[in-house]
């Protein structure tokens, strides 16, 4: 499926989900996220991090609501509970492919969704950039070392370095962009065309059907 | 082919003139090079030309720089670079995507050249440059050299009328920087105009046709004996006179050392010793790892092997210890500095100096008149032109005294006056500090007789060169 219209349909159910006060709705799409997953083949770090990552805000809200809630409070701590786990393994199964499917997501976002050019290619160049600025962060650090001072994670001098690297980037970018004919708001030739096959559009349509469907019996 | 007009151009960035009254008449099919000291404004001049400046550098620009009637940086960038490309100085300066073929796809579709030719377009210039075994490779990876290859690529890709080329061949090897130059020429031969600004005037006396002098900001035409004077250097390849270290461990000491860069193999299982006190020249093709060497030296990257120091493993060293002993003078001089001004970071380096009491205030300013560096001396570190720059980390990194310096590519674009001054002041400082010298250079003219030991890199090994001793 095109990423971008899964991003799509992930947001629609997740604005849904802010409107549904259900336990048992939260935890169908836990599960069939899991399901997903486990066809995904994600790697044990993954599995981690999808598992504790939501537990510091879930639990926060949980502990909130039963001790301290009014009204239907006991109720409400475990929607928020499986609520902040839906919306992350939700979110979840378009985050951890976007790797891999990154530029087909932006050239679909430049292309289909009609985003500006400049967005979208700034973009890509910062992404490009990303992790040269981890090893930049550390050679500032030993430069700054060579020269008999170091340089604390608080120091003001590192994040000076570190911002002024990031601003000469962002200058290099522009520079490398415009002489290579970039130009704002300039029509340009596609190699690859990104088309979104009906297929995506009929499964989209099937999912949010079927996510509706769900609400129906009324179980919130 | 469009029409350049450069005529009585001059730019300034508010009070300091950059250039003045600058008038140039490139002959059409010509190849031409531009030459003049660090910091005359040649890049400037280049850059106003490829339309990138003023837009990118703020300023004021007067006189007359158009191409076909129209002022240059009015034009859309995709128009202007079907006239004129360009070709940065620095070769991690230009990319926006991450591999050769992202890049160059990226550029043509800005050109708007059709889909159907891309593919074509890409790996016939990735093939002109010899790049096209690294197509997909992630640019970063790539040496300065293979970059600045791929840069090329991109700009014969865009087929532009006009090149321009600023220090192109800085970082390139001088084998490659050979075949460059007749890719050059080739190009010239379809009818291109090219301008190369270069300091190293060595391979081009069979191809260039006019030659244009830059000094303080002014142009001219160079005269019979001034071009007979740079069109005379020497070969390319000039002979390095050292001898055979003899075989005692020196204090920075390989054994079995292993470095690999993705899944390429730079070094294999090399043992040697840096002899102590002396200087040592590492020469060898772009993108065989003698920068990653270097970052292995100081901890900054992964190796295999042992590296010692005095004995120690410097796997367990602290790093904030071991750099203090060995210090790597990085490439891009910016990354060195620390302070804002010249005047602040010369009071740093005193202050962290190994030998404080030889570095007095008036040795400083001497040294500094030495460098022509005193009339910046309250400057901006980051405003400094490249060769300014360059000077001052050099003379820093000497005044802080390491034991071991590591110099990469420490002459690439100064002139060659700006050389000269810089390789005496490296000798006499650290001779007398008896500090370990090893040099990173593709700039070889200058120091045929400068250094005591001479490694080659190739095929994945070190190798000593030169007479037994």
């Amino acid at each position: 499926m095109n990423p971008l219209m899964k991003f799509g349909v992930i947001m629609l159910i997740a604005l849904e989900l802010t409107f549904i006060k259900s336990v048992t709705v939260n935890l169908v799409i836990i599960i069939v996220s899991a399901l997903i997953y486990t066809v995904l083949k994600l790697r044990w770090q993954q599995w981690l991090w999808l598992l504790l990552l939501p537990i510091l805000p879930g639990l926060g809200s949980w502990f909130s609501l039963m001790y301290f809630g009014t009204g239907d409070h006991v109720h409400m701590a475990w929607i928020m509970l499986s609520r902040v786990f839906a919306y992350l393994w939700l979110g979840g199964l378009f985050t951890l492919k976007l790797n891999d499917e990154r530029d087909i997501f932006l050239a679909t976002l430049e292309q289909r969704a009609h985003l500006s050019a400049t967005f979208v290619y700034a973009l890509v160049g910062v992404l490009n950039f990303m992790p040269a600025v981890n090893q930049q962060v550390k050679t500032i650090r030993v430069a700054a070392q060579m020269r008999g001072q170091t340089l604390h994670i608080w120091a003001p001098q590192l994040y000076f370095k570190a911002i002024l690297a990031a601003i000469r980037w962002s200058q290099n970018l522009a520079e490398g962009m415009v002489s290579h004919g970039f130009t704002e708001g300039a029509t340009r030739t596609h190699l690859a065309v990104v088309k979104i096959k009906l297929r995506d559009w009929v499964i989209a349509a099937i999912i949010l059907l079927m996510f509706q469907l769900l609400l129906f019996p009324g179980w919130y | 082919m469009a029409n350049l007009v450069v005529k009585q151009v001059s730019f300034a960035y508010q009070d300091t003139t950059v250039l003045e009254n600058v008038s140039m008449t490139l002959r059409p099919g010509s190849l031409n090079l531009l030459v003049g000291p660090s910091g005359s404004g040649k890049s400037t001049l280049l850059k106003l030309i490829a339309g990138l400046y003023p837009t990118f550098s703020g300023g004021k620009l007067t006189g007359e720089l158009t191409l076909d009637n129209y002022a240059i940086h009015d034009i859309v960038p995709y128009q202007r670079v079907d006239h004129i490309g360009y070709l940065f100085q620095n070769p991690t300066r230009q990319f926006v995507m991450k591999t050769p073929f992202e890049e160059l796809r990226f550029s043509l579709e800005n050109l708007q050249r059709s889909p159907q030719i891309i593919p074509n377009l890409i790996t016939q210039s990735l093939a002109r440059v010899g790049m096209k075994e690294f197509i997909t490779h992630d640019l970063m990876t790539l040496s300065g050299g293979e970059k600045q290859k791929v840069a090329l690529a991109a700009i014969l890709a865009a087929d532009s009328d006009y090149l321009l080329l600023d220090e192109p061949f800085a970082n390139v090897d001088p084998q490659s920087r050979l075949q460059l130059i007749h890719l050059i020429k080739d190009y010239q031969k379809q009818g291109k105009t090219i301008l190369i600004a270069d300091h190293d005037w060595s391979g081009y006396a069979d191809v260039i046709d006019d030659i244009f002098v830059m000094s303080d900001g002014q142009l001219h035409v160079a005269n019979a004996e001034e071009s007979h004077h740079i069109l005379s250097q020497l070969p390319i390849a000039p002979e390095i006179h050292t001898k055979l270290p003899a075989a005692q461990p020196g204090d920075l000491d390989l054994k079995q050392v292993s470095l690999s860069n993705g899944d390429r193999l730079l070094l294999n299982e090399t043992s040697l010793s840096f002899p102590t006190a002396k200087r040592t020249l590492i020469t060898g093709p772009n993108g065989v790892g003698k920068s990653t060497l270097f970052s292995a030296l100081v901890k900054l990257y992964p190796y295999g092997g042992k590296i010692s120091y005095q004995g120690q493993d410097i796997a367990k060293r602290r790093i904030a210890q071991h750099v203090r002993q060995v210090a790597l003078i990085f490439q891009n001089a910016e990354q060195q500095f620390i302070a804002m001004t010249m005047a602040e970071e010369l009071k740093q380096a005193q202050a962290t100096s190994h030998f404080a009491k030889q570095w007095s205030d008036d040795v400083i300013t001497s040294t500094l008149q030495r460098l022509n560096l005193t009339h910046v001396r309250d400057h901006i570190v980051y405003q400094l032109s490249g060769g300014q720059q360059k000077k001052l980390q050099v003379l820093l990194m000497l005044i802080t005294g390491t034991p071991v310096l590591l110099f990469d590519e420490p002459l690439a674009g100064l002139d060659a006056e700006s050389q000269k001054q810089l390789l005496d002041l490296i000798a006499e400082v650290t001779d007398k500090q008896s500090q370990t010298v090893i040099m990173i250079s593709h700039q070889l003219h200058a120091v045929t007789d400068w250094f005591d030991y001479h490694l080659e890199f190739e095929q994945q090994h070190l190798t000593f060169q030169g007479d037994a001793s």
